[in-house]
């Protein structure tokens, strides 16, 4: 792995023979808070009984996984990929389709819905890969396009037209029904720790530094000895993946799908929570998720202002923020600590604290 | 041949209109480097602002219709402001991204907004002028005509203004080469706002043309961007005169489509075509591959 990037093979010369992550950035995994949030998380249910809330959590964690995908391509990869909504319809669609039509048992679509998602990337990461941002932005939107208008004006029944693919069964229908929901929501839970997993892992690798790279000089990185065309697909492709897995699950929560899951609109509200979060990194993504998903309780009480608010909302805060709130606490939490390790240095002539700069590089918010 | 000259009419007057609009997309991608997926909120805005103006004031058409432009372009300049301006030369931000996304945040504001305001039904805004006359044995409305006409004379216009006088020539200059043009003293940051301004003219007019066709509602700016895109990249982005051709191409693509196989259609044939002209002719069919550009 490591000889086929030449930036990670520098640095483990550096290090004398092995890779050490912080010479490039790469923060240590801070385990024991992490392992705390995800046991409290998987405890809900248990003190929890509103059946509600719990169907909230599990909405937040299928679009965790969907943004995490996004992000990997949009903000770590920097592909302009604006059709991945349609991957996450194909993965539903894919799923429900397998159950429906073709009678296989869910534990068996969920795969297949994957890898649907997968398979369709390549229609449209393969020309994608020759085009330039804003056209690769087109490309894929009109691609989502096309796919929702095939759908609506399908008239067989084989994917439902534009009312929608139903009937599909749960996974785990033979359990009663708080219990299944449960199942489910840990299921989710363990998917979605899995995708943030997978992500960390795969960009504190010599692949993320390869993205890393074909994203802000794809001409350098080339000259570097990166191919495009490796890490473009094999980067967009996990995306999809991840895309696809968050369509089967939410079919198999809501039992439905429609092409309305690909719309415009859905489009500004998945941007919205990756770019609250911050574009670009780990936390970003799910950080923005529950903020929009808890926003959106108190906003659906008031309809039509719904995405008037969110709209406006992640206008100010790109606006005063372009990168998100992730970054701006990270921010915080570093300030805090120096100033915590200073009080504790009673009477010593603190050294001045390091000033985090603002407009740092791009490369150091990507850690958080 | 009746159906054949009203498919002919229709075509060229859908594409004046969308080489209208399109155009303000072009010429912002051009000067600022960045698609404005707001363009398609400035039509919708100029449709109602003409339809406030008629309906509620009680105003002629032809007096509504430099309001709505002028309207149209305050929201062009508001756009720049607010999702464009903050975001040049801030560092670690990936300008053209970032302003992408604020872009089609403002649309869905935009969007949002006039649905709070003016609720979910379609108003109407009525043609310029009525009537119509009989051509080869159909019928064609006055209007087309005075579509084609404006839409002949703004062109001529924007081709006076982008190569005769100096403000068009700034805009050709930041579009050409940014630093060269600070160089030689241009403001760019004015650049700026003039070209949004002038594309939020463009599309307001563009705007109070189609209402009459396809009413005014909120969600008409999404369907509208969505032609403009198409368009623009079957020109290519940044070629005003290839953006003229391929909207005309569109406009017989998409009413030729609508008469001979079905509305539903035109859509999913226009965006297959542009799958395919991406996929073949990535820079689009009269796109420039170096800086040059509009």
């Amino acid at each position: 792995v490591t000889a086929e990037s030449p930036t990670a093979r520098s640095s483990a010369e550096v290090a004398g023979g092995r890779v050490d992550g912080r010479l490039i950035g790469w923060s240590k995994l801070p385990l024991l808070p992490v392992a705390v949030v995800v046991v409290l998380v998987a405890l809900v249910p248990v003190f929890i009984t509103s059946s509600y809330l719990i169907d909230v959590l599990i909405l937040i964690l299928i679009y965790a996984i969907l943004n995490q995908g996004w992000n990997l391509a949009l903000g770590m990869l920097g592909a302009w990929n604006f059709g991945q909504l349609a991957l996450y319809a194909i993965g539903g669609y894919g799923a429900g389709i397998a159950c429906v039509h073709l009678g296989l048992s869910p534990w068996l679509g969920l795969p297949i819905g994957v890898i649907a998602a997968a398979v369709a990337n390549l229609i449209i990461a393969i020309p994608s890969m020759r085009l330039r941002g804003v056209y690769v932005a087109i490309l894929t939107f009109s691609f989502a396009e096309v796919l929702s208008l095939v759908i609506v004006l399908d008239k067989t029944g084989f994917t439902g037209g534009s009312f929608g693919l139903s009937g599909v069964p749960g996974l785990f229908d033979g359990y009663s029904s708080q219990t299944s929901q449960r199942l489910f929501f840990w299921l989710c839970l363990a998917l979605c720790v899995g995708t943030a997993l997978l992500i960390r892992l795969l960009m504190n690798s010599p692949y993320g530094v390869a993205f890393h790279a074909l994203r802000d000089s794809t001409r350098y990185a080339a000259s570097l000895g990166i191919s495009m065309r490796t890490y473009y697909i094999l980067g967009t492709t996990i995306a999809a993946a991840l895309a696809g897995l968050a369509g089967a699950l939410y079919i198999f929560q809501y039992s439905t799908i429609a092409p309305g899951v690909m719309g415009m609109d859905q489009i500004a509200l998945f941007l919205f929570m990756i770019m609250i979060g911050g574009l670009g990194t780990f936390t970003g993504p799910i950080l923005g998720t529950f903020v929009y998903v808890v926003l959106n309780q108190y906003l659906t009480n008031y309809g039509n202002w719904q995405l008037f608010a969110l709209g406006t909302i992640v206008l100010i805060v790109v606006v005063v923020q372009p990168r998100g709130l992730v970054p701006l606490l990270s921010r915080i939490l570093s300030r805090a600590r120096v100033w915590v390790n200073e009080d504790q240095r009673t009477g010593s002539v603190a050294e001045p604290p390091p000033d985090p700069d603002p407009n740092a590089s791009r490369g150091k918010a990507d850690e958080c | 041949v009746e159906l054949f000259t009203q498919a002919v009419v229709s075509a060229l007057t859908l594409g004046a209109i969308y080489a209208l609009m399109t155009v303000g997309l072009t010429l912002v991608y051009g000067a600022l480097r960045t698609l404005n997926m707001a363009q398609g909120a400035y039509v919708m805005i100029a449709g109602y602002a003409a339809w406030i103006c008629v309906a509620h004031l009680g105003l002629n058409v032809w007096i509504a219709l430099p309001i709505a432009i002028l309207v149209a372009a305050a929201f062009g300049i508001l756009t720049e402001l607010v999702s464009v301006g903050p975001f040049v030369g801030r560092k670690g931000v990936d300008f053209a991204l970032t302003a992408y996304i604020a872009t089609l945040m403002v649309a869905t504001v935009f969007s949002s907004g006039a649905l709070l305001l003016f609720g979910p039904f379609a108003k109407s805004v009525p043609n310029l002028v009525g009537g119509n006359f009989t051509l080869l044995s159909s019928t064609v409305t006055w209007q087309s005509v005075v579509v084609l006409g404006i839409a002949l004379v703004s062109f001529l216009a924007l081709n006076w203004f982008l190569n005769s006088t100096r403000h068009g020539l700034s805009v050709q200059a930041v579009a050409q080469q940014l630093d060269a043009a600070r160089l030689a003293g241009v403001q760019v940051r004015t650049v700026y706002l003039l070209t949004m301004a002038l594309a939020g003219a463009l599309a307001g007019l563009a705007g109070v043309l189609l209402a009459p066709i396809y009413f005014v509602s909120p969600t008409s700016g999404g369907l509208v961007i969505l032609k403009a895109i198409i368009v623009a990249i079957l020109a290519g982005l940044g070629s005003v005169a290839g953006t003229i051709w391929a909207a005309l191409l569109v406009g017989v693509v998409e009413s030729f489509v609508s008469v001979y196989i079905g509305v539903g259609w035109s859509l999913p044939v226009l965006f297959a075509i542009i799958f395919g002209v991406l996929v073949l002719r990535p820079t689009g069919l009269f796109g420039k591959r170096q800086e040059e550009r509009l």
